[in-house]
């Protein structure tokens, strides 16, 4: 584990504070899910912009493309 | 809530803007994706056999998606409850796990909709959608990503009996690579792999495994005995309930039910299977190891061809071949002795004596034939070579996961090393695992000895196939024969060549195949017979190496395989 310190706006830390209690979490616990949550999203989405590029080149362009193709 | 997402929605999701990329962001932040091995190993191969995406960006999608999922293990139904016996498999995951919610795009969710009476609906009105966001993209007329709550009693009557694709999403077929996180598939290794040579890994069960309770269940049947029959993750086929972790990697697995060897004594058998014909008076054929570890290995490969993991395994193994290609023995899984240099010899001295060896070698076989001399240095050569990877015999350096999985006794470790030894680069492994010749108390010895197999073995199956090692691999279970279907008076089976069974898969074998039938009572094959001469042409072919191509030795033609005989085209991937 690596500890790592961060500075937020005044209200937004107070949000974090009321959210992550909302939630039964603490304050680490619930900035660390939503630190993991958008390094996936940054992920999937940059990958999924290479393979999609590729899709459209095959003409698959929407789910249904895909159901027809493998189901 | 825990979702399972089939393949067909993971793969619009990764490769489309439309409703299914939403749908799994959605659920990787506020549900818990549960998954198996099979989906993602499907995903793996459709992505690039179906959508011709490199194995390095199928793999991006694989290790990404894994890393937001469940992986479970699904237990087998008590019961063979659907016609598909995958089906049975998919009903398991959902039983099983606490999944509650299944998501497909498959056309048979109408189907599905009105099984057990659960009702179904597409995503933007399920309990995993957030309400009302809309979905944004395509959003397809027809078929839409739907999802449905698993029958949590699935008691199927002959009118629910669903096909197999139905139930996409739980699929578990597969499942038992049993990894979960730690068996991520590993691109590296497999593509180390690809680069190198096929190779392979024998399981050899000792005195006579029983194919009743094995391969070729007869359940009902007087020679059947007390156990049952359960249904695999291969579709239509059944094997003995005293394998219920095999079981779910059958898919992997190729059954021959046919064999007949004709041969009732041990050593005979032994030596039909492992050299694919009785041996012949003046003439010794190669064993497989050795066979496989000449035609494969790649020059250069410092590591031995041939490795034998338990009690057996001698030098005459490779015959003409040489001791290069004879099996180099881990008795008891324990490495090799004399690995490290004798106190007081330190690496410095070491040195010196080789290059000493080496330049008075050379003196010597000037002028000389090489051969000898040559045999002698390839085994000084090999020592060297295992003295420098003597971290490969190392047992600590397993992690407590990977033992636990594979099981802390002896066959347990042996598999976990052959794993290791496949992917390190040796051609050729056998594992042994013995006392399987129960010519009294076959059942009990049965439950205890096969107990002991199933999950190692199944675990290994699994591990390969995540790791993208088994399409490289060859894995083949074997023994001397089979065990007598008339049960004897102390309760035991004898030894019976005349109809039997193996198991095998990886490399060249087409997952999921049985070819061969025996009659109802299992005394005698009724379909499709075949003997060693048969079983070593497919051997051969299934790693790519033309079974009909003779050996030459000293100038003089021998068979790989007996020319009568040809390779099981059926069970050819």
């Amino acid at each position: 584990m690596t500890q790592s310190t961060i500075t937020l706006p005044d209200d937004l830390s107070q949000t974090v504070d009321d959210l992550a209690q909302k939630d039964g979490m603490s304050r680490e616990e619930f900035i660390g899910e939503a630190i993991k949550h958008e390094v996936f999203l940054r992920q999937f989405r940059t990958l999924r912009e290479r393979l999609a590029a590729k899709a459209q080149q095959q003409g698959i362009l929407t789910d249904q493309d895909v159901f027809d193709r493998v189901s | 809530m825990r979702t399972v997402l089939d393949t067909n929605v993971l793969i619009a999701a990764l490769i489309t803007r439309g409703v299914c990329a939403d749908l799994l962001q959605h659920c990787v932040i506020d549900h818990t994706i549960v998954s198996s091995d099979f989906i993602l190993n499907e995903l793996r191969e459709k992505l690039v056999q179906k959508f011709k995406y490199t194995d390095e960006e199928a793999d991006d999608a694989v290790t990404l998606l894994r890393s937001q999922m469940e992986i479970v293990d699904p237990q087998p139904l008590d019961n063979p409850v659907c016609r598909d016996a995958d089906d049975d498999w998919i009903l398991a995951t959902a039983v099983t796990d606490t999944a509650k919610c299944i998501v497909t795009g498959d056309k048979d969710l109408l189907t599905i909709q009105q099984y057990d009476g659960t009702p179904s609906s597409p995503p933007q009105t399920s309990q995993t959608t957030r309400q009302p966001e809309p979905f944004s993209g395509n959003r397809p007329a027809h078929h839409s990503p739907l999802t449905r709550t698993p029958p949590m009693n699935p008691a199927c009557n002959s009118s629910a009996h669903l096909p197999r694709r139905a139930f996409l999403g739980g699929s578990l077929t597969g499942a038992l690579g049993m990894a979960g996180f730690h068996g991520m598939v590993e691109a590296a290794a497999a593509k180390k792999l690809a680069s190198q040579q096929k190779r392979a890994v024998v399981f050899w069960l000792g005195g006579g495994v029983s194919q009743l309770e094995t391969w070729d269940p007869k359940p009902g049947t007087d020679n059947g005995g007390p156990f049952r029959a359960i249904p695999t993750s291969a579709p239509g086929v059944q094997i003995c309930e005293l394998l219920p972790h095999t079981a779910k990697v059958m898919h992997h697995l190729a059954l021959v039910r046919g064999i007949n060897t004709k041969e009732n004594n041990h050593a005979k058998g032994a030596v039909i299977m492992q050299y694919g014909r009785p041996r012949r008076p003046g003439f010794d054929f190669p064993h497989l190891g050795s066979a496989f570890s000449s035609l494969l290995s790649k020059p250069g490969n410092p590591l031995p061809g041939y490795i034998s993991i338990g009690r057996g395994g001698n030098a005459k193994e490779a015959a003409f071949l040489g001791p290069r290609h004879a099996p180099v023995v881990l008795k008891e899984g324990n490495a090799p002795n004399n690995l490290n240099l004798p106190a007081g010899v330190t690496q410095t001295d070491d040195q010196r004596r080789r290059a000493l060896r080496e330049r008075i070698s050379r003196r010597f076989s000037l002028g000389r034939r090489g051969a000898d001399t040559e045999v002698y240095n390839q085994s000084y050569d090999q020592a060297a070579a295992l003295m420098a990877r003597k971290d490969l015999f190392d047992f600590s350096r397993f992690s407590a996961k990977d033992v636990e999985r594979y099981g802390k006794h002896e066959f347990g470790r042996h598999c976990l090393m052959a794993r290791r030894l496949v992917e390190e680069g040796v051609t050729f492994t056998k594992v042994e695992h013995r006392n399987y010749d129960t010519h009294s108390e076959n059942f009990n010895f049965h439950i205890e000895q096969l107990g002991e197999f199933d999950r190692p073995f199944a675990t290994f199956v699994g591990d390969l196939a995540d790791r993208g090692l088994l399409r490289h691999t060859l894995v083949i279970v074997m023994c001397e024969f089979g065990r007598t279907p008339r049960i004897n008076a102390k309760m035991g089976r004898d030894h019976w060549g005349t109809a039997w069974s193996i198991a095998l898969g990886g490399s060249g074998i087409k997952g999921g195949a049985v070819v061969g039938k025996t009659n109802a009572n299992g005394t005698k094959v009724t379909d499709r017979e075949v003997n060693g001469g048969h079983l070593f042409h497919t051997y051969y072919q299934a790693v790519g190496i033309d079974s009909k191509e003779d050996f030459w030795h000293n100038g003089r033609p021998f068979e790989k395989a007996p020319k009568e005989a040809a390779a099981i085209r059926e069970v050819l991937g």
